[in-house]
């Protein structure tokens, strides 16, 4: 008999509760992504999508239970050490969060350079990735000279360019017509198919009709459905 | 290592850039504040060379009960073996009592007249820190010393009213340390909240704590540095235009009004001091405000 797959992702009755709020934002969250899975999140707005992902990019600390990120169980890990956790996870924002003084490159290059990697090795990783959200004729362009569509693909860049073992996507494709969406949404299935694990927040009906490989509908802050596909 | 550290100097570099107007504002404000510790170092520096050669230059009149020019002589001899003595000079009666009519001016044709008698003296010239060490009591227990005039008194007093410039020249240093550091702490502080969100962003592709604080330490040291180097130019260029205006018209007030300019060893130490000043106020900002 294999042995299952190890859990990346494991979440324990983990709720989160805001201070002035009378439901949780997350309740009782039983939840395991395993390695190399693609997994998508699913709910209306407000049903705690974006909570659950900034519980495990250490934006935020659950309120009770455990989340564990790589079997490492996040609350045992000490702050000092959290930068190096958060460098095994590739984050595409809502918002982007790009940096509009820097240049293509530089937003690109500096979750490489955060990590002290060699100038020729940054800059060949860099180039490479640009290549492949077909950015590379903008490397030098600043951020606030690109369309919207483009900042997302500087954004996915950014997030795969370490080759994390995790990657961690909200709405990656809102506010996209769905030609790009499906150019973004291939992108991440590239990342996937090399063995990243992947967990994209949506709630783009096209995205989930298409790309459904396992869908986890949350709704009030808890589990309402979770369906494999493949 | 070396990697990390010149990553950290870009976006220092970056950091510089960014900052603009605030960073240079707070420059300025850090020369001001380093130019007055500089102005007050210089005139200390100055008014010490002053009072010292002026302390020096002062003699002891030894007025000797001798009966003739060898037996002052042999006094004289005396006077100038005993230790903290830097010089003699035996006056006659006569000379004396010429000195004495040339310093009274056009009344001193009728000292002349008088035919008071001075007796011999030995003008003694103190060695550099020997006045108030004893001094004037060996001179006056050299055998056919009468009398010793000293000023030493006088020269007290003006001690004592240095130790107490000295003692404010200390407070002011202080004071103008602190404003450095608020100054520069909050410069920094304000590059910290305009580029907050990019802080936040670096934190969450995996940033040290160590690799977001250091381009704000290197900001707060560089503003530091550059403060006093402001500073040093306005003092030499504050030093010519005394040198040239204003010593000149008190120079016969003071005699040769020669100025001192801040050794380079304590010109260093400003803009040195300047960085750590400015360094101590990135890290007191980043303490208190980023809490990354």
């Amino acid at each position: 008999m294999p042995y299952p797959a190890p859990a990346m992702i494991e979440l324990y009755h983990v709720q989160k509760r805001y201070p002035g709020q009378d439901a949780p934002a997350l309740d009782d969250i039983n939840l395991q992504v395993d390695k190399g899975e693609f997994c998508l999140l699913t709910g209306p707005s407000g049903a705690g999508k974006s909570t659950l992902l900034r519980l495990l990019f250490l934006a935020e600390e659950a309120t009770r239970g455990q989340v564990l990120i790589g079997g490492k169980n996040v609350a045992q890990v000490k702050k000092r050490h959290r930068p190096m956790m958060r460098r095994n996870l590739g984050v595409v924002f809502q918002d982007f969060k790009l940096l509009e003084r820097y240049s293509v490159f530089d937003n690109v290059s500096l979750a490489l350079d955060v990590q002290g990697r060699r100038k020729d090795d940054v800059r060949q990783r860099t180039d490479k990735m640009l290549e492949q959200v077909g950015l590379a004729h903008k490397s030098d362009q600043k951020i606030a000279h690109l369309s919207g569509g483009e900042q997302q693909r500087v954004a996915i860049a950014r997030a795969l360019v370490t080759d994390p073992a995790i990657l961690l996507a909200d709405e990656p494709t809102g506010n996209l017509d769905p030609e790009r969406s499906n150019d973004i949404m291939d992108l991440l299935l590239r990342a996937h198919a090399r063995g990243t694990t992947i967990l994209v927040a949506t709630h783009d009906p096209a995205l989930l009709e298409r790309y459904r490989h396992r869908v986890v509908s949350l709704k009030a802050g808890r589990v309402e459905k979770d369906e494999r596909f493949r | 290592m070396m990697r990390t550290l010149s990553v950290m100097y870009r976006h220092a570099l970056r950091t510089v850039r960014a900052a603009g107007m605030p960073f240079f504002v707070s420059v300025l404000m850090c020369a001001m504040g380093l130019f007055g510790l500089a102005v007050f170092a210089t005139f200390m520096l100055n008014v010490d060379r002053l009072t010292g050669s002026v302390s020096e230059r002062i003699r002891a009149v030894c007025f000797l009960d001798v009966k003739g020019l060898a037996e002052a002589e042999e006094v004289e001899a005396r006077v100038a073996a005993l230790d903290g003595v830097k010089h003699t000079v035996l006056v006659t009666p006569e000379q004396a009592l010429e000195k004495v009519a040339a310093s009274l001016g056009e009344d001193g044709q009728a000292a002349r007249d008088s035919g008071i008698v001075m007796p011999f003296i030995v003008e003694a010239t103190p060695a550099p820190g020997a006045v108030g060490d004893g001094w004037l009591g060996r001179l006056r227990e050299v055998p056919g010393v009468d009398e010793v005039m000293h000023p030493s008194a006088d020269i007290e007093r003006v001690d004592a009213f240095l130790d107490l410039v000295h003692g404010s020249g200390l407070f002011l240093a202080v004071l103008m340390g602190l404003v450095v550091l608020v100054v520069v702490s909050n410069a920094v502080r304000l590059t910290l909240f305009s580029r907050r969100e990019e802080i936040a962003i670096m934190k969450l592709v995996g940033a040290t704590d160590g690799f977001v604080r250091g381009p704000f330490l290197f900001e707060g040291f560089l503003q530091g540095v550059l403060g006093g180097l402001v500073a040093l130019s306005l003092l030499y260029l504050t030093q010519e235009v005394w040198s040239q205006v204003f010593a000149t018209a008190l120079a016969g007030t003071l005699g040769a009004a020669t100025f001192d300019s801040l050794p380079v060893s304590s010109a260093l130490w400003l803009v040195l001091g300047g960085g750590l000043l400015g360094l101590c106020g990135g890290a007191i900002s980043i303490g208190r405000f980023l809490r990354v």
